[in-house]
């Protein structure tokens, strides 16, 4: 008899033995013999639950709803609930990494964006660095004109050629070091003239 | 066990299905992991990822108690993983229940003492021969139902059991020869 057979007629056998009925044992079957006692003792070895752990599992599947159709639960909560929550938190989360992140980083970016424009309006608020020497330049061209119209009342020319020399003569003029008075006619139009060359003169003298 | 009968799958009356299925159940998850604790705890998550995946279950593959059971053995195949180890000895004290042809208190010592070293012995074998021997003799399923479950080949099923009785019996031979 091959193994198959063998296997065949135990497991026959066993089934007789759980379902408590007796099955004829023919042919040659020894060696089933042992195996066969062994089986009665494992059908005998019952272990059986607790019955009020069967009825303590039935009644807590059941009480998940009607039929047990509901959600399933974690420590007596829907799943529903905690997916929600979960949810809620999440959101509440994002909210506050990108209020940390508009802080953190968007506000300083902000801030920073300006900078270059910033420096503009700066030295316009603080106009002495800029009248200053606007100031100083000025103060000086008054003899500078006023050399300027003696150039001109002794040599007469076109207005054309009155007013090349005119930006020209400026500069030199400073570096003579004249000294610019009120007295002298046409320091009034002169300082008029550099005026024109730089509106911030007027600035400068309010100021 | 059977075919699920048409509809079974949406209108599954989870408290019979409970009380058809829950002895058998327990008594193959008990043989498997020996504690009495942990029994309960699989039986529970068994019949707990049933219910919540039920919508799942098709009748069509299947019966409910081939698939209660699958269901089992894999939570026991992965609780063995997580412990990572296998439990050798059941606690006799968590042997509550005897045959009733036991009698007097001697008796049920002896007999408490037969049933923890034979339990022992099974924990010898391999997890596939212990779980046939579980579905065979605590859940009592024939092996058509064992096969389904274990996807396996019936004429299969019946080999390993041969088998698995065979090593068994050595094993139990082999204990007693070394007292």
């Amino acid at each position: 008899m091959n193994e198959d057979e063998l296997a065949s007629t135990l497991s026959a056998q066993i089934d007789a033995i759980l379902s408590r009925q007796t099955a004829p044992l023919e042919g040659d079957f020894e060696e089933l013999k042992p195996l066969l006692a062994l089986a009665e003792q494992l059908a005998a070895l019952d272990l059986p639950p607790r019955p009020a752990f069967g009825q303590q599992l039935k009644k807590s599947l059941l009480d998940r709803g009607p039929g047990g159709s509901s959600g399933g639960r974690l420590a007596g909560i829907p799943y529903w609930l905690i997916l929600g929550l979960v949810a809620v938190l999440s959101l509440v989360g994002m909210g506050v990494i990108a209020v940390i992140l508009a802080v953190t980083v968007v506000l300083p970016q902000d801030n920073l964006s300006p900078t270059p424009t910033a420096p503009a309006p700066a030295p316009t608020a603080t106009p002495t660095p800029t009248c200053t020497p606007v100031l100083a330049t000025l103060t000086p061209c008054a003899p500078a004109t006023t050399t300027q119209i003696d150039t001109i009342l002794t040599q007469p020319a076109s207005a054309t050629d009155m007013l090349a020399p005119q930006a020209t003569a400026s500069a030199p003029l400073l570096r003579e070091g004249d000294q610019p008075s009120d007295d002298t006619p046409g320091g009034d139009s002169n300082r008029d003239s550099e005026d024109d060359d730089d509106d911030d003169c007027d600035q400068c003298d309010d100021d | 066990m059977g075919q699920a009968p048409p509809g079974e799958t949406l209108q599954l009356d989870f408290g019979s299905l409970f009380d058809l299925h829950y002895p058998k159940l327990y008594r193959y998850v008990r043989y498997r992991v020996g504690s009495l604790q942990e029994a309960e705890d699989l039986t529970s998550l068994a019949f707990e990822r049933a219910l919540t995946h039920r919508a799942s279950y098709d009748p069509a593959k299947g019966a409910f108690s081939t698939w209660l059971f699958r269901i089992a053995h894999n939570a026991i195949v992965n609780h063995r993983l997580q412990q990572q180890r296998r439990r050798s000895v059941i606690d006799l004290e968590e042997i509550d229940y005897l045959p009733s042809a036991v009698q007097s208190p001697e008796e049920a010592v002896i007999h408490k003492e037969a049933l923890q070293k034979l339990l022992q012995q099974m924990s010898a074998l391999s997890p596939r021969d212990q779980d046939i021997l579980a579905l065979k003799f605590a859940a009592r399923l024939t092996n058509r139902e064992i096969a389904e479950v274990l996807d396996l080949n019936e004429k299969t099923v019946s080999v390993i059991l041969l088998r698995s009785l065979r090593k068994l019996r050595q094993l139990i031979a082999n204990s007693v020869a070394n007292l």
